[in-house]
């Protein structure tokens, strides 16, 4: 029987609409089922861990939105609250309010475009198209709140740069109304579709206690049935005063992570509006040191914020002075994008190997960093 | 059309087994480590988070001790270069769901011929964090199978993240690129020996 | 059979969007305007920099914070005081340099349209005097990627570098 198999090795990628980013996968395959697949990382590796080194603590702040493109905003969050840990900073509440809608905008946008990159990898190209006019929207409303378009740079420890210019939270919930009006085209266009269906049910399942086991985090842990949010469990910014439900769904397979995503869309808009009308008075950042002279006392400190594709960390320590002595960024794809895809994709065929890097939603650049 | 629930199973072998976090209090567990082990110390630390230093050699054990009482969410493996003392210290960052309490696990080990036992009997997904590490750092974990080339293509180099690689230097030497020298500088590291 | 029906009218749904406006614009005929029809970029826009040269005092601050070591404090001929020149091809647009400003001078204005051949030639001296400047110049309607020749002082020609220092 051995001496039948004939393998082929074909390299995929670095180049693949269904992911944000380059990266590569060698597959063996066995006529067109996946036999072995090997992930081939490094197309993004841009040293950003040895690069905070050299830069001082503020001038990190340009440089953390950068390691995730499309999410680049629970970076700078999470690099902020480790900072905040160590020197014991009090973020003022109306800081941590802009940070939740922020976050929260940046979530639905991530969100939309990652569902689209799923529409795209199954032939569905309208939904690529659609989303990312939504997503438009939400970054015209950075670009009024921070200066930016995608690498906001906005908020830093201690608070948020700016405070909210004077209409901008009518504009937000203008684009949240025109999002909830155009939600059930895009999930008649999507999820009912057929192709969505025969696609995308049954693909590449595993349950709780494999997810755990293999570090599987955010989304995609909870399209297994395990309530487990870290907006929830160890809430940071303005999250623990604010009612939103933790989407779950029990079945673990790739259309129950679309729809997770889905359905998360919907809560971040609810946070979002209870942000913008609950959000107190007074100052946007607390009173730290000018930036040439911000130095952190010795101590080391982990962050943890849950971004759309997972659990993103910052493990920074200090040796006191105006340098971080090391910046560990634990991003969600380091785990999804090698071991835990290489587990899944055996016995797959070679159609569904982009369909299930997009379900899992992983992100090179932050494994590459 | 997807209705609440749906029939997942039709298709592919779907993994079967529930998951229940276990909740047990962190004071217990790190008791447990101290009365287990005679090297381990544990390190006050405010929040909802604990620390404990170990021994090079308890560290597996260790964490097989952590995984079984509810501390089964491998979140991080790190590693610092703290050149000034001529070690590594890697730390083993652990998550329980449901205490709801992070654990940073720290031990040291030489600079010179880095070694340590790999972990991933215990937590799988440290498999992916040794790999970098190896690369980045040097550090040889043996009992890993995967220690192949990771990030850095063709690097005939240094480990780059050893804090006396001048990552400067080593552009202009390669690539002919004149730096401009930056106006904050950076802190020179250099080992404890030298002057 | 409602459901055959269901299937059958469906697709006919999708008729209504034609009437909408497409979300595409062909800047730099069309403007971009946000939901409600404002124009964007707003004044927090971080694009090329301006600096009235009255106000500064040419210390520096700018040129140490600037995290990609983008801003080199030039001499001028003419001129007493340094003054910073921003390298586009290293710029990262964080505005770290507007904030450690103390004198308030330097600015970054909301325009955006920039480009040249040559990343590592791409210097620009913000000057006091920008906004009289043509910034709608810099870039050719017809074949966006052209630069033209802008008025006095700041001039960026393509592939040429910055002639005055």
């Amino acid at each position: 029987m051995m001496d039948d198999f004939r393998a082929t090795e074909i390299i995929f990628g670095p180049q693949h609409p269904g992911i944000h980013g380059n990266f590569g996968t060698r597959l063996e395959l066995e006529g067109d089922l996946v036999h072995r697949a090997r992930m081939v990382p490094g197309y993004l590796h841009r040293a950003f861990e040895k690069l905070m080194e050299q830069r001082t603590w503020m001038q990190n702040v340009a440089i953390v939105p950068r390691i995730c493109v499309p999410d680049p905003d629970v970076n700078e969050q999470a690099y902020a609250m480790a900072i905040e840990d160590i020197m014991g900073i009090e973020v003022p509440r109306r800081a941590d309010y802009i940070r939740t809608i922020i976050l929260e905008l940046s979530r639905i946008a991530s969100h939309l475009m990652s569902l689209g990159g799923l529409g795209g990898a199954i032939g569905l190209y309208t939904m690529p198209m659609w989303v990312n006019g939504e997503r438009d929207y939400i970054l015209d409303l950075m670009e009024q709140l921070t200066g930016a378009r995608v690498y906001h740079i906005f908020i830093w420890p201690g608070g948020v740069r700016w405070d909210i210019p004077d209409n901008w939270p009518r504009k937000v919930n203008k684009v949240l109304d025109h999002i909830e009006t155009m939600l059930p085209h895009y999930y008649s266009l999507f999820f009912e579709s057929k192709v969505t269906d025969a696609r995308l049910k049954g693909l590449a399942p595993f349950d709780s206690r494999w997810a755990v086991e293999h570090g599987v985090t955010g989304p995609n842990l909870r399209a297994t049935g395990f309530e487990m949010d870290v907006r929830r469990f160890d809430p940071y910014a303005a999250y623990e005063d604010i009612d939103f439900d933790v989407v779950t769904r029990r079945e673990g397979d790739g259309l129950a992570r679309a729809l997770v995503r889905w359905n998360e869309v919907r809560q971040s808009i609810r946070i979002i509006r209870q942000a913008l009308e609950d959000i107190p008075g007074g100052e946007h950042r607390a009173k730290t040191p000018p930036p040439l002279a911000f130095m952190v006392p010795p101590g080391d400190s982990y962050a943890r914020v849950e971004s759309s594709k997972g659990e993103y960390g910052y493990y920074v320590v200090s040796k006191g002075g105006k340098y971080p002595y090391r910046v560990h960024v634990r991003g969600p794809s380091f785990t999804h994008g090698i071991d835990v895809l290489e587990q899944l994709l055996p016995g797959n065929e070679i159609s569904d190997v982009a369909l299930i890097t997009g379900t899992l939603e992983v992100c090179p650049p932050d494994i590459d960093r | 059309m997807v209705e609440d629930s749906y029939d997942h199973t039709k298709r592919k072998d779907q993994r079967t087994g529930t998951y229940k976090p276990k909740n047990i209090p962190v004071d217990d567990v790190m008791n447990e480590v101290i009365r287990t082990f005679s090297d381990a110390e544990r390190i006050e630390r405010k929040g909802k988070s604990a620390e404990v230093v170990v021994g090079k050699f308890t560290v597996s054990e260790t964490l097989a001790i952590f995984k079984k009482r509810g501390y089964d969410h491998f979140v991080a493996l790190t590693c610092i270069d703290l050149i000034e003392e001529d070690q590594f210290e890697m730390v083993y960052h652990l998550f329980s769901y449901g205490a709801k309490v992070h654990v940073y696990l720290k031990t040291r080990i030489d600079r010179e011929g880095p070694s340590i036992d790999s972990v991933i009997e215990v937590f799988r997904p440290a498999i992916t964090y040794e790999r970098e590490i190896k690369e980045m750092f040097g550090v040889d974990f043996p009992g890993n199978p995967r220690l192949t080339q990771f990030i850095l293509e063709d690097w005939e180099g240094p480990p780059p993240m050893l804090k006396d690689f001048d990552s400067i230097q080593y552009v202009q030497d390669h690539f002919g690129i004149k730096v401009r020298n930056p106006k904050t500088l950076p802190p020179k590291w250099k080992k404890a020996g030298d002057a | 059979m409602s459901n055959i029906v269901k299937k059958t009218v469906s697709p006919f749904r999708a008729l209504r969007f034609l009437t909408r406006k497409p979300h595409t614009i062909r800047i730099p005929h069309e403007p971009h305007n946000d939901i409600e029809g404002e124009p964007l970029p707003t004044e927090r826009y971080r694009g090329i920099h301006i600096n009235d040269w009255e106000e500064c005092i040419s210390c520096g601050l700018c040129a140490m914070v600037c995290p990609c070591d983008a801003i080199e404090m030039v001499k001028i001929e003419g001129e007493e005081k340094t003054r910073p020149e921003v390298s586009y091809g290293r710029c990262c647009f964080c505005g770290f340099c507007e904030d450690a400003c103390p004198k308030d001078s330097l600015h970054m204005t909301s325009n955006h349209t920039m480009i040249h051949v040559d990343e590592r030639k791409f210097t620009f001296l913000p000057t006091p005097n920008l906004k009289e400047f043509e910034f709608e110049y810099m870039i050719d309607p017809d074949t966006l990627c052209q630069i033209k020749r802008k008025k006095k002082g700041n001039v960026i020609v393509q592939g040429e570098p910055y002639p005055s220092k």
